[in-house]
């Protein structure tokens, strides 16, 4: 009887196990180029993915609840940078103008008109009449100046206004900004979430909560941070309310739970689902998969002032090492489109004749002779902060010891690996990171390859600039091309600046990937964007 | 007794201060300059040091110390790098769902073990004890992120009785709670046992039943109460952990604790907020042992006797 007992007791514990560990036969979507892929919704020419029109027949809940994965950490529109607050602020707050979904051009926003001056530097906007907060109270021309001043001191929105000599109130209606010099971009950097305009009154009478409130559709409800915040229709929204009374943005940090609170109804859209589970989501009939490729660029930035590093033809021989097909199929499970440019895929002059690394360990070994350093003599280190980086990291550290080249894996926390490419030591070699860039070409090369001279005459790097490229030629390169009005002229420029980061060789892209996330059959009025600032200010989801 | 709980509450004193320093200096010797975490991609050289006298980050790491002990002395923990909300607000915000959380835990993890654990320690090397000793196990050995998974998939998805996650209503606490009970129950089913086992072997209990004492009165009377301490302690224990926050059980269940916290807060090297919260936790883990130790007294009156020498 006790032994019946044991092995009894035994037999349930491997069947428990078995049951458990038992599930779909395979779950996994595989990807594996730019082509486009069937998703949910319409895909527009500017990459966004515009979800059904809203429809007078149906009828749509008055709440709509969206599982998030990262949290909403400030609804101070200059206080952050994150995905996940930009689509807070879409909701709150108004910018003077919009990018239009379809086009990725820019349209009126706030501001009902604009002109511009000859010369490219006075801008005026026009407001409108019977424009207000969320709180009654009037928006006037004097809260843009006092917006775009307050950004001047924000570390997040500095630079967005850097160019800005001076803001003045005409009118109530008309405000007037002067730019230091001609900038092609600038009306583009406007429709940032940065630049979100805020009631001047309320951040006086309150500097900490003044900023959340905006002139968008939205008002803040309730916020419970890391939990969820709740957002309230403003009914008196000048162009007309909202289709959705409330949205709430719940967090599930964990992706299984997420989707199954999409599956049992509890949420109405699953940001960033596992991919191990899209094939669950495109398999249940209630649901919808909305699947677009990103504009999230995975890169290894080179620092160029390590030993070893700056050497350009050792960069070269690195680069050839990248099989990155191989480092999609393994790292991104084939879900990811490889990527040789240096700005990312659907900005303005992006180099469609780039020269390619390709991956070639012949020319990487050749590079490295030209290099004057001898096979296996030069160690680096590579920082990785996730598992499907790491998978890379390994893929592309095997490619190199065969070049000569050892490559050590530096396993880090996501914040270790920030302080330290934040940090003014610029204690690092090499890194997997990644950037997205929603606010034009210049901000982008700016941004990771610019550097800023300084009163004493030597150059720093620009914030994002992680490969710590120092270039005069190249900052006249993008300076030039940024005042250029002829659009032609300037994409040829554009082209050259990325020539030119191909010769230097400061990092070597790698890959975009692909933006999924489930819905509830039905959804209508949103758009989801490959950077991942969705605007959920139209959405709608039907009952039942 | 009195005099022993004052005097206990004056010990908390240097932990509090030991506790707070360790974790102060883990956190600020980690590499990379935090401020370089606060400040945006556009921070110039002037924000960037007005930041840092903003953030209290100018000075030795002992001049920050005893600052921050300072600031902790008045109840102020400081902001967090990230939300720009003050830790206390923060920490306060959480603590209930983890108060909650973690009774109702422990209330399933007693309710379970210790009728499994006399149940086994009475029948010893039987079926029934083999059974109880197999759950422990499984209990034990269960990662419990997993059993989350698993209750969710079948309570949420396939039954729909209780919600998948969040803390909104009475129901949602059911699932992470059992989850996390479990877990506790495995633990102490053994530690019942083991320690029921010690007691039965004692001659009193012999003389009890020569008395003729029914074996119930026994049992649940004569032993269980002196089997207590050992079982109270491990109790203590886990309530302590679990006080600490149940991280995986908190994300797999998205449960806005004080794990979460944490562990958000050391992923974005929010060093106020994980300052904060842990020396929050050792303090409510000291009161918590504490309290462990006034039962002591109630439930055995030696050591009582021995508290108000």
């Amino acid at each position: 009887m006790k032994k019946f007992t044991q092995v009894l007791s035994v037999l349930v514990l491997v069947c428990v196990l078995l049951v458990s560990c038992g599930g779909n036969k395979k779950t996994s979507a595989t990807v594996s180029s730019a082509e486009p892929v069937k998703t949910a919704g319409t895909s527009t020419e500017a990459g966004n993915v515009k979800s059904a029109e809203i429809s007078k027949d149906v009828k749509y809940k008055d709440t709509v609840v969206i599982g998030v994965a990262n949290d909403i950490t400030t609804l101070d529109p200059q206080g952050s940078n994150t995905d996940a607050n930009m689509m807070a602020f879409y909701l709150t707050h108004e910018r003077l103008v919009n990018v239009d979904p379809d086009t990725n051009q820019v349209i009126p926003g706030l501001a009902e008109s604009w002109t511009v001056s000859e010369d490219g530097c006075t801008y005026v906007f026009t407001l409108p009449a019977d424009a207000t907060f969320t709180d009654g109270s009037k928006l006037t021309a004097a809260d843009v100046k006092f917006t775009y001043d307050k950004a001047k001191n924000s570390s997040f929105a500095s630079q967005k206004v850097a160019d800005v000599k001076s803001v003045r109130v005409i009118d109530d209606t008309h405000v007037e900004v002067v730019l230091s010099k001609a900038n092609q971009d600038w009306i583009t950097l406007m429709a940032h979430g940065g630049m979100s305009i805020m009631s001047e009154a309320a951040c006086t009478a309150n500097p900490e909560k003044g900023p959340y409130l905006g002139s968008g559709m939205f008002a803040l409800d309730e916020w419970k941070p890391g939990d969820f915040v709740s957002f309230v229709r403003y009914e008196n929204y000048r162009k007309g309310s909202a289709p959705t009374k409330k949205i709430i943005f719940k967090l599930f940090k964990e992706a299984s739970t997420r989707l199954i609170a999409l599956q049992t109804g509890e949420i109405d859209v699953c940001i960033d689902p596992s991919t191990t589970d899209l094939e669950r989501i495109k398999s249940d009939a209630k649901l919808e998969l909305v699947q677009t490729p990103d504009v999230v660029l995975l890169y290894i930035p080179m620092q160029m002032e390590k030993p070893g590093l700056n050497n350009v033809h050792v960069r070269k021989a690195l680069a050839y090492c990248a099989d990155k097909e191989a480092m999609v199929l393994g790292g991104k499970d084939g879900l990811g489109t490889v990527h040789n440019n240096y700005i990312n895929r659907g900005q303005f002059g992006l180099n469609p004749n780039i020269h390619v690394y390709e991956y070639n360990i012949e020319k990487a070994k050749e590079e490295l002779k030209l290099s004057g350093y001898k096979p296996n003599q030069l160690t680096f280190k590579i920082m990785v902060d996730k598992e499907f980086k790491k998978t890379m990291a390994l893929i592309f550290q095997n490619a190199c010891a065969q070049a000569g080249i050892n490559i050590v894996l530096d396993e880090r926390e996501t914040a270790s690996l920030k302080g330290s490419l934040n940090d003014a030591a610029l204690d690092y070699e090499m890194c997997i990171y990644q950037f997205t860039d929603d606010l034009g070409t210049d901000y982008t090369l700016r941004n990771q390859c610019g550097s800023t001279r300084q009163a004493d005459g030597t150059l720093k790097k620009n914030g994002s600039n992680r490969p710590n490229m120092k270039d005069a030629k190249f900052n006249e390169m993008i300076d030039k091309a940024l005042v250029e009005t002829d659009p032609e002229k300037r994409k040829q420029m554009y082209y050259d600046a990325e020539n030119y980061l191909d010769e230097v060789c400061p990092m070597i892209p790698i890959c975009t990937s692909y933006i999924n996330i489930g819905v509830k059959k039905g959804l209508a009025g949103a758009v989801w964007k490959p950077d991942a600032k969705h605007d959920y200010r139209f959405i709608a989801v039907p009952e039942n | 007794m009195h005099r022993y709980i004052i005097k206990r509450l004056i010990m908390l004193i240097p932990v509090l201060l030991g506790v707070a320093f360790i974790i102060f200096a883990i956190m600020n010797v980690a590499e990379g300059d935090p401020v370089y975490q606060v400040a945006g991609p556009d921070a110039t050289e002037e924000q960037l040091d007005a930041l840092r006298e903003e953030m209290g980050l100018n000075g030795s790491l002992i001049q920050r110390y005893f600052r921050y002990i300072g600031n902790l002395l008045r109840g102020d923990l400081g902001t967090s790098y990230i939300s720009r909300m003050d830790v206390m607000q923060l920490y306060l915000l959480r603590l209930p769902n983890t108060l909650r959380l973690a009774s109702i835990a422990m209330v399933v993890a007693v309710i379970i073990s210790v009728p499994l654990g006399i149940v086994a320690a009475v029948n010893q090397n039987s079926w029934k004890d083999t059974i109880a000793m197999v759950l422990a196990l499984l209990g034990l050995s269960m990662p419990n992120f997993w059993l989350g998974l698993l209750l969710i998939i079948l309570f949420s998805l396939k039954l729909g009785w209780f919600p998948s996650g969040g803390a909104e209503g009475v129901v949602s606490v059911v699932l992470p709670a059992v989850t996390v009970g479990v877990g506790l129950a495995a633990l102490l089913t053994r530690t019942t046992r083991s320690s029921m086992l010690d007691v039965l072997r004692q001659d009193y209990l012999r003389t009890a039943r020569a008395k003729g004492v029914s074996e119930n009165n026994v049992v649940m009377h004569h032993a269980l109460r002196n089997a207590l301490i050992p079982i109270i302690t491990i109790f203590g224990v886990q309530f302590s952990n679990v006080l600490g926050g149940s991280v995986l059980a908190e994300t797999v269940f998205a449960w806005p604790g004080v794990g979460r916290l944490v562990v958000d807060a050391i992923d974005q090297r929010d060093i106020p907020t994980v300052t904060g919260a842990l020396v929050m936790t050792t303090m409510l883990v000291t009161v918590v042992n504490l309290l462990v130790d006034i039962v002591y007294a109630y439930v055995d009156p030696r050591i009582k006797a021995q508290y108000t020498k």
